[in-house]
């Protein structure tokens, strides 16, 4: 059942995930400073429309009544949806690293960890994004939250104190690479808003 | 009927436009209020004014608002095929093509609220903490603000008058108002709508309002608004 829950996922979420990877690669090819500044932007607006969709938003949708006819949790449902948009994202961080060790050759290693980093960072924004469509019915208004919520998340890490402390900016993470203490808050922070996206789905009655 | 289809817009639209309102307006407050804790991670001895376009007009705030004029295009008849409520809508005896403008209509307007958003708060706010920030550059700013925003939100409006599915069409619309650019700029052609927005020629003196680009993005986001409007009215959906 969860192999079909994973078949319904990428069904729901493939045209997406085709034009974020077209998009991506076009604007990572054609962008002159290298594929850094917009491109990140670009990926982690993407991965937020990327991870829409939950059983809230089903409903207003009208096909709640047949998802919750499977014989499965609706946190199974939701953790289908989360593994498979984790996939994506780690496929679309993996174009950005094969483009960027195109244009300035380096060693493997390089492009390597530059897909780690930024997959870990897009796991955290697709987490997030995840959580919010749990709570927001209206997808328009549910990518707005999450995107803003993103937004201040940023402002608060680069103009305030936490400034001090560059391994709390994914952004930061994503232009430098990261180091140990990056990645392990990155894991931290992706499980953390996971498990609120499934709690929250499991204890909600639509 | 119109201002049935008036409020019917608003209703649909009003909890993207207030969120925006809220954080637009919250964050020029916020730039205005917290300015000398702000300006601390700024390189020492920016001006106020400078530091206020850097952080509003040139940062966190314009992303915001190009964001938010591409997710308040979205909607329309194509989405409610998709709810399932277009028979509802279909059945008042109006055309589509009006269904069409009047949202647009609405949309246009709530740009036009949330350009003006920053004029009302950083002057008078830079007045009550014994500030200054000049009264026609924020005027400036804010009308090309309000053209590009219009430009942005009818682009946003013509994907979501032929995509059916909200994320999807978000998601086109973003890359066509993201990626475009980008692209147009590698192919020599100067489309950076950003860099419009931040009217640094106007806000260093390099040159007045910029009249002429304002008439041609009203009437690029017109004729973006006849294209999704024709659209709709020639569409099968039923």
């Amino acid at each position: 059942m969860l192999a079909l829950l994973s078949r319904r996922a990428w069904r729901e979420t493939r045209v997406r995930f085709a034009l974020a990877a077209g998009a991506l690669v076009v604007t990572a090819l054609a962008d002159a400073d290298g594929g850094t500044g917009p491109l990140r932007s670009l990926f982690c607006v993407l991965v937020i429309a990327l991870a829409g969709g939950s059983l809230r938003q089903e409903r207003v949708l009208g096909t709640l009544g047949f998802t919750l006819a499977l014989p499965v949790r609706r946190g199974a449902v939701l953790g289908a949806r989360a593994a498979v948009g984790a996939a994506e994202v780690a496929v679309l961080a993996g174009l950005v690293a094969v483009i960027a060790a195109v244009r300035s050759p380096g060693s493997a290693g390089q492009a390597l960890g530059l897909a780690v980093v930024w997959a870990a960072c897009g796991a955290v924004v697709l987490a997030l994004a995840l959580a919010v469509s749990t709570l927001v019915a209206n997808a328009a208004l549910a990518w707005l939250v999450a995107v803003l919520g993103l937004l201040a998340y940023e402002a608060a890490v680069t103009l305030t104190g936490l400034a001090a402390y560059p391994q709390l900016d994914l952004f930061h993470l994503m232009r430098a690479g990261g180091d140990r203490l990056g990645l392990a808050l990155l894991g931290l922070a992706a499980a953390s808003a996971a498990l609120l996206a499934v709690v929250v789905e499991r204890r909600s009655e639509p | 009927m119109t201002r049935a289809l008036v409020w019917k817009a608003w209703r649909e639209s009003r909890a993207r436009f207030l969120v925006g309102a809220l954080v637009v307006g919250g964050l020029c407050a916020a730039f205005v209020g917290f300015a000398d804790a702000f300006r601390a991670h700024m390189p020492a001895g920016t001006p106020y004014a400078s530091y206020l376009y850097a952080r509003v007009y040139g940062g966190v705030v314009r992303s915001i608002f190009v964001l938010l004029a591409v997710v308040l295009g979205t909607g329309g008849l194509a989405r409610e095929h998709a709810l399932g409520t277009l028979g509802f809508t279909l059945a008042l005896p109006v055309p589509r093509a009006r269904h069409a403008l009047v949202r647009a209509a609405v949309g246009l307007a709530e740009i036009v609220a949330l350009a003006a958003l920053p004029v009302l708060i950083v002057p008078a706010g830079s007045a009550l903490v014994g500030e200054s920030f000049p009264l026609g550059a924020a005027l400036t700013l804010a009308l090309l603000w309000a053209a590009v925003g219009a430009v942005l939100l009818a682009a946003s409006f013509v994907v979501a008058e032929l995509v059916r599915h909200d994320y999807l069409a978000l998601m086109v619309a973003l890359v066509v108002v993201r990626g475009v650019p980008v692209v147009l700029a590698r192919a020599g052609v100067p489309a950076s709508l950003d860099g419009v927005m931040s009217g640094r020629a106007q806000w260093t003196g390099a040159s007045g309002t910029p009249w002429l680009a304002l008439a041609g993005l009203v009437a690029g986001a017109a004729g973006l608004v006849a294209l999704g409007t024709r659209a709709t009215a020639r569409e099968g959906i039923s």
